[in-house]
């Protein structure tokens, strides 16, 4: 009985819970030049409140209505997840194709689509793009009494520095790492939240640097007494600040190309695929008005947004340079990231689990695995005892991980 | 420090302004109404408010904008207490306490020592902070991934205290939390976990979906297989027992200092929040309190008061490193300075110089924000508490739908239904079988920030960073603390031993 009545409990439960669902919304279609007359305009936005994709997504939604001839309504929606490829998936196939949705997609989505990121299943090519509000650029500062002023002086050091970082794959990983690709002494540390856990890590002095979007880091670093070294990408009047493109070699410009563009993308704003030309027209020449319009360049200069309109062929371009990139390009970023050294052993401990050797400047501990560490002295695989302190090798270790893990070491 | 008396003023006349105040009626009304309820945020109320206050003046901004984020964890404890349905992430631990109280019939009861702690902790959070002022450096720079470590893993030793009876039973959901706490891209690699190719899954299970499936899913069902009303009993004494609630948090109020200060402890700890904070001061209390190993989950009134002392003291607390540093302790305390950007208040230097009475505003905001919210709460509890006593053929359908919305708003994604609707059957297993609820929650709230911890300092430091005199210090607290239960068992066998010893010669 007490079986029963419980089986009645779990089944009516459902049975409501199932109703309160059904209460989608009910899109209808429309024709003309008044289309948007009685409309509302969704703008999703690619993360939840607070942060910058929200903040312009919500200043275009404040402003984009009145451009629009039949004065629509216009909301604002968070559709958080997975780096805004679940906004992305969403503006590609679930949205309605009448012009009716916006989104401001995530800067990299390109880039995300042409590595193959799991999840992932928009074409951008099919998108019809609005153009973007601003671009961005990176800057690098370091800690007030870190041994180093600038990127070149940074480069000069043998000694490691640390640097505080998010986690591989988001946008500031990729480009504090692109210190290492310039051969810099650099480590990052991950595991930071945000821009403000980063730079508390740097004023503590447990690291010595970190990256971070300009807008969001350079204040607050020089109000902290933090020097600013760098930049990746343009910012009027920083012309006396080194640009960390200077210092990529020849043979790795292409791979920064590819991983900068969405910089330059900055906010990017789209709407679906399928929507009729005359309603594309409407949205890109509304986006342009609404960018120049005074109320809205008021309210972004007091919540100290940068406003810098780009146009939808450029971002069209921009795109489709990451989505034809070639495939050895593109392989730099999937695999995992290889140092690859020729060095003597400068101190082997634990039985060769741990080796000591001169990195690219500074003084690397490398782990071996017993299973995932190739060995080889003078061509012949061995186990970690054969390693000795003095052997002249070439090493290949992932800096990546905590311990250095190197792949292979090949000793004379 | 002369001048610091000129700007306690002027901090608290701007905001007694009559246009001020309107805003900060605002503001509380809104964070009383919709941000109370589960789903809508105190980010996104902000989010929305910050048209608005683009065209304020700077304290009427202030105003409006603190004081929806300053007393967000008040009235959230509503649907906890009465629909065991949590308004909020702080309020989590609320329904252990409060649910069991509504269904003895002291709802009111329940409901006025949530709101009077409440008020208490966010006037004792307020004062800490007001202290700290000049100490604020310090304090910050002290800490870093190494001992938030050690003080999470506080946390986690809280299993064994919220397990109830069956202390193997509550380790075993702990660890099934810790192991769910995995799922998602690893904050530290940026390897995706149990994702089973899912997107839903990349940024891990949501909390509110998890816990709204794990309590309230498992009362609902049960209330309708009773078909009874949520009070078992009869509301004959509304009045007595909202005096009685208004009384308890006086009649325990070192319990309300020692949960206040847990509260502003975890606010200081960047990436813990509201959801951390109502478990540590849960937890505190039983581990601490007389009885409370047979009294707490079953309708013990301070169950409630520590809760919300906690979650209201922890605003204050989370101000410090944004004082300090200018660096938002939060996301939402970010959002909540990026709106103030707009009037032309800066975080950092400026406004503990320049415009120190702006801090004194937030501090003033804190203390009366609290006490109206609370005061306002008081005056609705009767209707309230008469919700418990509606048929369930009628309130099954309203916490439903509460319970599917909640869900649902927290990130807009379906996904999020079907998750509380998985945890919502598991709860019921759980329930009916009788393992232990809140180990599970604890694991999942603290395993992201404990393993992201670890991981930073021994990137940092290598294994050597327990050897830091904090951390090393914090860790043989913990084991102190931990290893006590057992030695305090051997010294009274001794003794009882020895006693006999002698009774025998």
């Amino acid at each position: 009985m007490r079986l029963l009545s419980s089986l009645k409990g779990i089944v009516g439960t459902a049975l409501v819970c199932q109703a309160a669902l059904l209460s989608a919304p009910v899109y209808a279609g429309g024709h003309g030049g008044d289309f948007y007359k009685g409309k509302t305009i969704t703008i999703i936005v690619r993360s939840g409140p607070g942060g910058g994709y929200d903040q312009y997504g919500r200043l275009i939604g404040n402003h984009i209505g009145k451009h629009i001839p039949g004065n629509p309504k216009v909301i604002v929606q968070n559709m958080p997840g997975a780096g805004g490829i679940v906004a992305a998936n969403y503006l590609d196939s679930q949205a309605p194709r009448d012009g009716t949705v916006v989104a401001i997609i995530d800067r990299g989505v390109a880039f995300t689509q042409r590595v193959g990121k799991e999840g992932v299943s928009y074409d951008v090519s099919k998108w019809n793009l609005l153009g973007s509000a601003t671009g961005e650029a990176y800057a690098y500062v370091a800690a007030k009494d870190a041994p180093f002023n600038s990127l070149s002086e940074l480069k000069s050091l043998r000694d490691e520095q640390k640097f505080s970082a998010t986690g591989p794959g988001s946008d500031s990983y990729t480009y504090t790492e692109l210190l290492q690709n310039a051969g810099m002494p650099v480590r990052l540390i991950s595991g930071y939240v945000g821009t403000q856990e980063k730079l508390l890590a740097v004023i503590r002095g447990e690291v010595q640097g970190t990256a971070g979007s300009f807008g969001s880091i350079v204040e607050q670093a020089k109000e902290e007494g933090l020097k600013v070294i760098g930049l990746l990408g343009k910012v009027a009047g920083q012309d006396q600040l080194e640009q960390l493109s200077t210092f990529i070699p020849e043979n790795q410009k292409a791979t920064l190309a590819v991983a900068t563009a969405p910089l330059a993308a900055g906010r990017p704003f789209a709407t679906t695929p399928g929507v009729p030309a005359d309603r594309v027209k409407i949205l890109q020449d509304a986006f342009r008005k609404a960018l120049e319009d005074p109320e809205l360049i008021a309210e972004a200069a007091k919540g100290e947004r940068p406003i810098d309109y780009m146009n939808p062929e450029d971002l069209a371009t921009l795109y489709s340079n990451i989505l034809m990139a070639p495939d050895d390009v593109i392989a730099k970023f999937s695999e995992t990231p290889v140092t690859k050294v020729t060095a003597a052993l400068d101190d082997v401990q634990d039985g060769g689990k741990l080796i000591v050797f001169k990195g690219t400047g500074a003084s690397v501990n490398a782990a071996i695995s017993s299973s995932r560490t190739k060995l080889l002295v003078a061509g012949k695989e061995v186990k970690r005892k054969a390693l000795k302190a003095g052997m002249n090798c070439s090493i290949e270790y992932n800096p990546g991980h905590p311990e250095n893990e190197a792949s292979l070491v090949d000793c004379q | 420090m002369d001048d610091i008396w000129p700007a306690v003023v002027s901090g608290l006349v701007s905001i007694l302004q009559p246009s001020a105040f309107m805003y900060m009626m605002l503001g509380i009304v809104i964070s009383s109404t919709l941000v109370a309820l589960p789903g809508i945020g105190s980010k996104t109320a902000i989010a929305l408010l910050l048209p608005v206050a683009f065209t304020l003046e700077k304290f009427e901004a202030i105003c409006l904008i603190v004081s929806v984020w300053a007393v967000s964890n008040t009235a959230n404890s509503i649907t906890s207490i009465l629909f065991a349905v949590p308004g909020g992430s702080g309020s989590q631990a609320t329904i252990l306490d409060g649910y069991p109280m509504a269904r003895n019939g002291e709802a009111a009861r329940a409901l006025a020592a949530a709101f009077t702690a409440s008020a208490l902790g966010g006037v004792f959070g307020a004062m800490v902070l007001a202290l700290s002022l000049p100490i604020l450096k310090p304090l910050v720079i002290m800490l870093g991934p190494p001992e938030f470590f050690v003080l999470i893993l506080f946390g986690i030793a809280m299993v064994s205290t919220l397990s109830g009876k069956n202390k193997v039973k509550g380790l075993v959901i702990g660890l099934l939390g810790l192991l769910l706490a995995t799922v998602g891209v690893h904050l530290v690699s940026g390897i995706p976990r149990f994702t089973f190719g899912s997107l839903a899954l990349m940024e891990g299970l949501s909390l509110i979906p998890v816990t709204i499936g794990l309590f309230a899913i498992p009362e609902l069902i049960a209330l309708v297989a009773s078909g009874s009303s949520i009070s078992k009993m009869e509301l004959n004494n509304l009045d007595s027992g909202r005096r009685q609630g208004i009384k308890d948090p006086f009649i325990h109020w070192w319990l309300v200092i020692r949960s206040s200060l847990v509260g502003v402890w975890v606010g200081m700890i960047p990436g813990l929040g509201s959801s951390v904070a109502d478990w540590f001061a849960y937890g505190h209390a039983r581990a601490t309190e007389k009885g409370a190993e047979e009294t707490f989950g079953t309708g013990d009134v301070r169950g409630v008061i520590a809760v919300d002392a906690a979650t209201n003291a922890k605003e204050g607390g989370s101000l410090i490193p944004t004082l300090a540093f200018g660096i938002p302790g939060s996301s939402t305390l970010a959002l909540v300075f990026g709106g103030l950007l707009i009037v032309g208040v800066k975080p950092g230097k400026d406004i503990l110089t320049t415009n120190l009475d702006v801090t004194f505003s937030f501090i003033w905001l804190l203390i009366i924000a609290s006490v109206i919210t609370s005061v306002l709460c008081i005056i609705f509890i009767k209707p309230l508490a008469k919700a418990t006593q509606i048929r369930p053929s009628l309130l099954v359908p309203v916490i439903c739908a509460l319970s599917v919305v909640g869900a649902f708003a927290t990130s807009n994604s379906y996904y999020d239904v079907l998750i509380m609707a998985f945890f919502g059957v598991a709860g019921y297993w759980l329930r009916l079988h009788g393992w232990p609820r809140p180990p599970l929650l604890l694991g999942l709230v603290l395993g992201p920030e404990a393993e992201r911890h670890l991981w930073t300092s021994y990137q940092l430091y290598d294994w050597e960073f327990i050897f830091r005199p904090i951390t090393g210090s914090l860790l043989l607290l913990l084991m102190a603390i931990l290893a006590w239960p057992t030695v305090k068992k051997f010294i009274r066998k001794k003794r009882a031993e020895s006693g006999v010893a002698h009774g025998g010669q």
